[in-house]
């Protein structure tokens, strides 16, 4: 197991400067640089100086040509150096730090929701084929999965924020600069749960599958001859045996996932990595889309992994090797 | 077993279901103020005069304070004098009862105030407070909170008003401007202001390396050696004494006041030995900004989060009333619109809304929406060089076909006029004459293509930064088709459209929204000058003399002969294409009181939104910072 987790390491390195070379190709091809991110468009009364642009492109190293670029990134990459904001001057990894805990607090939120959740739901449908549970469930299970995030952002602003007030509209605590847990918590709940809807959905219906799949299995019929409890049956047998499709299904929605927090950081003005992403490709900074996509690969290289290990310990045969 | 699991399953989940409402219920759900009633305990010492209780069994004179008292066996006597006057304590007196302090509890209920916040939302890309670095509106609001220009646009007096300078003259040529500084203003660490803080500033904001539109200052004699790097100090930037600055011109102007005294001044102690290269990425831009502003950095800038600013009790105009205002990011409009809703957001830095929303506002009483004199040109500009526009008649054409009133009612709330000059100012426009020369008309639009033979297969491709205005476009396009004009709108983020536009002046044809200034200098130097971008191309030799002409006269008279012939030339060959000037929009939650938007009434509908004239494109969130309030709610 240790020889597999030191090889899974190893792949990440190639896949990682794949990941590297690709987004930065993608990311200078679009049209727009940091200098001219300077420049407002409306308000447009005064011209900027040609010699300040070029200083600055110069400043930033943009008048060199794209391949030399991406070696001196990569080379202060390996020094653990992620560079410098064009527009702030700030260290990224510094400005990635403080983004990333509001993003991970959301998607792990919304992970946990999903799958837990998912699972438990699937589960009760399953056992409860073709009843009004079933019936009821899937079909809010099928409306998570067709309605866009967004959208359901934009029913629960207006259902649970605006005519019902329960939830706060926007942001991570109320007052800005100040931290206090449960406000945090108050502000995660609505962000994290509508993140966590499509998950929630697919879950189920995987879960009830995957349950209806074992159920019907021989080793179930087995053990409920050899005269187990209902219970163990379902709880050793069954659901244990269901579990290894929906572990796999969890750990690959999180790149997903992270693509939903853009999405929902934007709608409630979450502080977190999706929101500083948009606004970092607006403004064509690059050392800090760089360092964004590169922490975002990384994040999920390691969830993958995470999902081959929990395999393993889930399942003993693939710990053996049979 | 199921079922008893299942039961168990679905307990455990209406539970947490429950744990969870009744978490959100437990916190506040709706955003009510607070008027704490605090028993304040007040130790109040009362000074009593002592009383002197004295008793004698024998008839005994005894001398008190140079009287004599006479008392008589088994009548006592009180006698009540001030302790000062008591020369002698007698030993016959058997007991003395002195009180000489009373302590008095008063338990008294006082209204303990609560924190005025103001909070507003930003939603344009601001990456630092870089006073040398202003690109966008949310700057805008920093610097007006945080710090002090010599002299600022008074809107409601409609004049120039006294900020950090408490008075000012021109020399009679117009050739010199000297400022007077108050004495005793001070940066919000406690150190004065004086004239080297001014004169250093303007001597920085000339480095182009450090503030990227430095043209303007262009007017102060010597500055462009210092714009062209060959000096580092402009010879007309004067120090006379510690609180006098004086800037002699490069030539007899007057728009000195209007180019030159919006700059913020920043402090010379903290920033005057920071090297060029590491100015940018100085932390006074993110979270050491010092200015002499009514507020202070309170919560650090973080780039597309927010900001906070503190009251700054010390400020040369007083105390603001408001104790701290706080800027957060929020992006999508529903958001914005459900935060004031909530009562969480009072106002924003950027006032558009969709028609509904505003019809919401304005139909809640708690909120006001007010007009600010038009001063955005929403605007077409053809590329000089796109040969199919060469001929002036197409672009004549152009208007001709839009039916802009419709258009305007349709997409912009009916807010905007039609205009065809953006030389908004009678004194070198015929305005009435001009603005309603290119009526809609197809017919004629097509007469006019005809006889500039323009080809019909012609397919025109226009950039705009107006991602969330298609459909505007769509009815634009199909417009112009009408007359056999092929339109397709590109839509484009700011940095590209910026780059496509002013650095490379790869376009056919743009739509933006430029400032209506009322003198055209400004707007001249950057869209139309040889000596700027002159992104389409338009500028040349003889235009570029009438500019530099038009920054020469003293007077209005003297600039309305070099600017009318601009003006002139432009409504026949329209190299710009006005579509309509509009009112800028504002809302506000009313609690929050700004004593330029609360002169206006309040609107009923999108006829009575009152507008509010501004002085020479003055910025109404200026005027005095420290007197904004915020009322509390009413009950």
């Amino acid at each position: 197991m240790t020889k597999y987790i030191i090889r899974r390491f190893l792949v990440f390195i190639p896949m990682l400067l794949a990941i590297s070379a690709i987004t930065y190709v993608m990311m200078v091809l679009l049209p727009g640089d940091p200098v001219t991110a300077l420049i407002d468009p409306f308000s447009m009364q005064e011209g900027i100086s040609q010699e300040y642009i070029d200083k600055q492109k110069e400043r930033y190293g943009l008048n060199k040509p794209i391949p030399v670029r991406y070696v001196i990134w990569l080379g202060q990459l390996a020094r653990g150096n992620f560079g410098y904001s064009f527009m702030t001057g700030l260290p990224v990894i510094e400005m990635i730090v403080g983004r990333l805990i509001p993003t991970l607090q959301l998607t792990f939120t919304a992970l946990i929701l999903g799958t837990v959740g998912g699972i438990v739901l699937g589960v009760v449908a399953a056992l409860r084929q073709y009843s009004y549970y079933d019936y009821f469930l899937s079909f809010i299970s099928l409306i998570g999965i067709a309605i866009p995030t967004f959208f359901l952002a934009l029913i629960a602003l207006f259902l649970v924020v605006l005519k019902v007030p329960l939830f706060p509209s926007h942001g991570w605590t109320s007052e800005l600069g100040v931290y206090n847990l449960w406000d945090n918590i108050y502000h995660l709940m609505l962000p994290a749960f509508i993140l966590s809807i499509e998950l929630l959905a697919t879950s189920t219906r995987f879960a009830r599958t995957a349950m209806l799949e074992v159920m019907s299995s021989d080793y179930v019929t087995t053990a409920r001859a050899k005269g187990l409890s209902e219970f163990w049956v379902i709880g050793r047998h069954a659901f244990r045996n269901a579990l290894l499709p929906l572990i796999t299904i969890s750990t690959m929605r999180l790149p997903i996932l992270f693509g939903g927090a853009l999405v929902i950081e934007q709608m409630f003005a979450w502080p977190g990595m999706g929101l500083f992403a948009v606004r970092a490709m607006v403004n064509a900074d690059y050392p800090v889309l760089m360092g964004v996509a590169f922490i975002t690969a990384l994040i999920v290289l390691v969830s993958n992994l995470l999902a081959d290990i929990l395999y393993a310990v889930v399942d003993p045969r693939i710990r053996t090797g049979d | 077993m199921p079922s008893r699991l299942v039961k168990g399953i679905w307990l455990g989940l209406v539970l947490t279901a429950l744990s969870a409402v009744a978490l959100a219920c437990s916190t506040e759900t709706e955003i009510v103020e607070v008027i704490k009633e605090v028993p304040v305990e007040v130790q109040v010492v009362k000074e009593v005069p002592v009383e002197k209780i004295v008793t004698q069994e024998v008839v005994k004179t005894v001398e008190v304070a140079g009287e004599t008292v006479v008392v008589q066996k088994d009548v006592p006597v009180y006698v009540t004098v001030p302790k000062d006057r008591i020369v002698e304590v007698v030993k016959e007196v058997k007991e003395i009862v002195e009180v000489e302090k009373e302590v008095i509890k008063v338990v008294e209920v006082e209204r303990a105030r609560e924190e005025k916040v103001l909070k507003l939302r930003y939603k344009e890309a601001i990456n630092h407070l870089n006073p040398f670095r202003s690109t966008s509106r949310p700057h805008g609001w920093a610097w007006n909170l945080m710090y002090s220009q010599l002299i600022f646009k008074d809107d409601i007096a409609g004049q120039w008003s006294p900020d950090l300078a408490e008075r000012w003259e021109a020399a009679e040529d117009a050739t010199s401007y000297t400022f007077y500084l108050r004495k005793g203003a001070k940066w919000h660490d406690g150190v004065e202001v004086t004239a080297d803080d001014v004169v250093w500033t303007y001597n920085t904001a000339l480095n182009p390396a450090i503030n990227p539109r430095p043209q303007p200052l262009a007017l102060i004699k010597g500055a462009q050696a210092v714009i062209d790097g060959t000096a580092t100090t402009a010879e007309g930037i004067v120090k006379v004494d510690d609180y006098t600055v004086r800037f002699d011109q490069e030539f007899a102007n007057a728009l000195f006041y209007d180019k030159c005294c919006s700059l913020v001044i920043a402090p010379k102690h903290i920033l005057g030995d920071v090297a060029e290269a590491d100015f940018e990425a100085h932390p006074f831009h993110t979270s050491a900004s010092i200015g002499s502003g009514p507020f202070m950095l309170d919560t650090a800038f973080v780039a597309d989060v927010g900001w906070g600013v503190k009251a700054n009790p010390d400020y040369f105009l007083g105390a603001p009333l408001l104790d701290r205002v706080t800027f957060e990011f929020i992006e999508p409009r529903d958001a914005l619109f459900v935060a004031m809703q909530r009562g969480e957001i009072h106002g924003s830095t950027y006032p558009t809304l969709t028609s509904e929303m505003y019809q919401a506002l304005i139909a809640d009483p708690r909120f006001n929406v007010i007009g600010i004199q038009g001063s955005i040109m929403r605007s077409f500009m053809f590329h000089n060089e796109f040969e199919p526009a060469a001929d002036f008649r197409v672009r004549q054409a152009f208007l001709h076909a839009l039916d802009r009133r419709a258009l305007i009612d349709a997409f912009w709330q009916g807010n905007g006029t039609p205009i065809n000059t953006p030389f908004q100012n009678p004194a070198w426009c015929d305005c009435a004459e001009w603005d309603a020369r290119y009526e809609y008309n197809p017919d004629k639009a097509k007469e006019l293509l005809d006889a500039a033979g323009y080809d019909y297969d012609t397919v025109i491709h226009n950039k705009t930064y107006y991602v969330d205005r298609g459909d505007f476009f769509a009815a634009i396009q199909q417009m112009l088709a009408v007359v056999g004009i092929k339109m397709e709108t590109v839509l484009q983020q700011g940095p590209a459209w910026v780059e496509d536009y002013y650095n490379k002046s790869d376009f056919e044809l743009v739509f933006a929204g430029f400032g209506a200034p009322s003198d055209p200098s400004g707007w001249l130097d950057s869209q139309m000058s040889t000596a700027a971008q002159n992104g389409g191309r338009y500028g040349n030799e003889e235009l570029e003399a009438l500019i530099q002409a038009g920054k020469k006269g003293r007077t209005v008279a003297e600039r309305a002969v070099p600017y009318r012939a601009i003006a002139e030339d432009f409504i026949d060959r329209m190299p710009f294409l006005p579509v309509f000037r509009q009112n800028e929009w504002w809302f506000k939650n009313n609690r929050w009181y700004q004593p330029v938007l609360d002169q206006a009434g309040a609107a009923t509908s999108f006829a009575t939104i009152e507008i509010l004239p501004v002085f020479q494109g003055g910025a109404w969130n200026k005027y005095h910072p420290e007197q904004w309030d915020l009322k509390p709610i009413a009950q």
